[in-house]
């Protein structure tokens, strides 16, 4: 199999990048957590494409209480996932239902999709995630407790994103959604 | 801002341009000297930036004798807390968003008719299903409108007419919307038979019973299992023995008939009806002109 390097994936889904990373931003300015520096997207050196060097990031300080770390680092799943519903939704009926060739459609669904597969908090996130909700389960935090299977889940998104999970989730919200609301109407 | 002595020269200098190696202050001049001095014992836990806490580390403003609030444990003057804790978003992004939110909304105005259109349809070939083909015409010409460019909808629509023309014996009206649609879909099974039965429709109304009876036979011959078919060649032959008074049309009409056995639904009590009437009177009237004599069916003593 040839690797594919993650930084052409992300100039091919760019827009899921930056909404990714502007997700972040927008939980930490709601929660009020100091950034130091954001980089909404950029293009690596090539000797850094296979290092997993990021292509965007978000520098904060280390937040107050869980509520926030669990909100910043959750946010581009809350944030991307919606976004992809918001663009796909009116992008898939006439190509679904009536095989009509409208290019705003398909660019639509590209954005929709190219957002919806960065959905996922990135392994970073994910551990900053689970060390915080470590220590703050011990402490009693329920939402520490309960948030311990969405970062399994998270985890094991990021490992699956070798075999195209992101995309496969991509997919599903911007794709398979809509094809059950239809479904469930057309019922 | 606070000063500090280095360790090393005795210079006066300020706090936060000054390093602690191994619990000594050490000016950034000296600081080279010392580390290239103690390169073999030093580890990076000894060398330590001092930080000035009357100094924002991030734009350098002086607080003076002032300590300032610390944002990740670096001093921070109030409007670097200010803009930190509430990051600006950079105009383009905001810009994309609008404009991208703009386009999805209206997306989704746009694209709403292609739900409206699909449900539409389905509307009208429910209504097809259970008869009202008024309203499955209705529903699939709108269906039509809703997506002009899905020419399926406006074939739905046509056919839904046609098949209405047809019930309304207006068989005439009926084959050309037929042979319309025939033009756009040549191999439609469907729509080759509705085109025959307008054809024996318009025969029958012509009184060209020759053509009913061949084009009768013809449909019953494409398909032997359908029912219906052996009405209608019966009642070709009926029409033939009205017209010609020829016992062997009648014999084969009345063969036909007892063939059927019993009818299986008022529709074919029906038609049984008119061609047994036709069969004992040599008159042929229209089903229309059957219903309105005889409303409560008829029987050969009548």
């Amino acid at each position: 199999m040839i690797p594919i390097p993650g930084v052409l994936i992300a100039l091919l889904s760019f827009p899921g990048v930056i909404v990714h990373e502007t997700a972040h931003l927008l939980f930490c300015k709601l929660r009020r957590v100091a950034v130091f520096d954001v980089c909404f997207f950029r293009i690596p050196p090539a000797n850094e494409w296979f290092s997993g060097t990021p292509i965007g990031y978000v520098m904060h300080e280390k937040p107050a209480d869980f509520t926030s770390s669990f909100l910043i680092s959750v946010g581009p799943f809350i944030i991307n996932t919606l976004l992809c519903l918001f663009f796909c939704f009116p992008a898939f009926f006439p190509v679904r239902l009536h095989n009509v060739f409208e290019p705003s459609a398909y660019f639509f669904l590209w954005l929709g999709i190219s957002i919806g597969m960065h959905a996922f908090p990135s392994m970073g996130d994910a551990m900053v995630l689970w060390s915080e909700a470590k220590s703050a389960a011990a402490r009693g935090n329920v939402l520490a407790i309960l948030s311990f299977p969405l970062i399994g889940v998270i985890l094991l998104a990021n490992i699956g994103s070798i075999v195209w999970l992101d995309l496969l989730y991509g997919f599903a919200i911007g794709l398979g959604v809509p094809e059950l609301v239809l479904n469930s109407l057309s019922a | 801002m606070m000063t500090v002595k280095c360790h090393h020269c005795g210079v006066e200098s300020p706090r936060r341009e000054t390093l602690t190696i191994k619990d000594q202050i050490t000016c950034d001049v000296c600081a080279e000297q010392v580390v290239e001095e103690c390169s073999e014992t030093l580890t990076q836990a000894d060398v330590v930036r001092n930080i000035d806490p009357t100094v924002c580390s991030w734009c350098s403003f002086d607080g003076g004798q002032t300590e300032l609030g610390t944002v990740a444990a670096l001093p921070t003057c109030e409007p670097c807390e200010a803009r930190m804790r509430n990051w600006p978003l950079p105009g383009w992004i905001k810009l994309a968003f609008v404009t991208l939110t703009i386009l999805g909304v209206l997306s989704f105005l746009f694209n709403v008719r292609h739900v409206q259109g699909a449900f539409a349809a389905r509307a009208g070939k429910r209504a097809f299903a259970s008869g009202n083909l008024d309203l499955a015409v209705e529903k699939a010409r709108l269906a039509a409108n809703k997506v002009p460019e899905f020419k399926q909808y406006r074939l739905l629509a046509d056919l839904f007419e046609g098949i209405r023309l047809l019930s309304q014996d207006e068989p005439a009206e009926a084959l050309k919307k037929l042979q319309s649609i025939a033009q756009e879909a040549p191999n439609d099974p469907m729509v080759k038979d509705l085109m025959t039965s307008a054809e024996i429709s318009l025969a029958f109304e012509q009184h060209n019973y020759d053509r009913f009876l061949e084009l009768a036979q013809r449909q019953q011959a494409a398909h032997p299992q359908d029912r219906r078919g052996d009405f209608q060649v019966a009642s070709a032959l009926a029409c033939k023995y009205a017209e010609t008074g020829s016992a062997e049309f009648r014999d084969a009409a009345e063969k036909r008939l007892n063939d059927l056995g019993a009818d299986r639904d008022p529709d074919e009590t029906d038609y049984r009806q008119r061609i047994q009437h036709r069969l004992t009177t040599r008159r042929i009237i229209s089903r229309q002109q059957f219903h309105d004599k005889f409303p409560r069916g008829w029987k050969p003593e009548e």
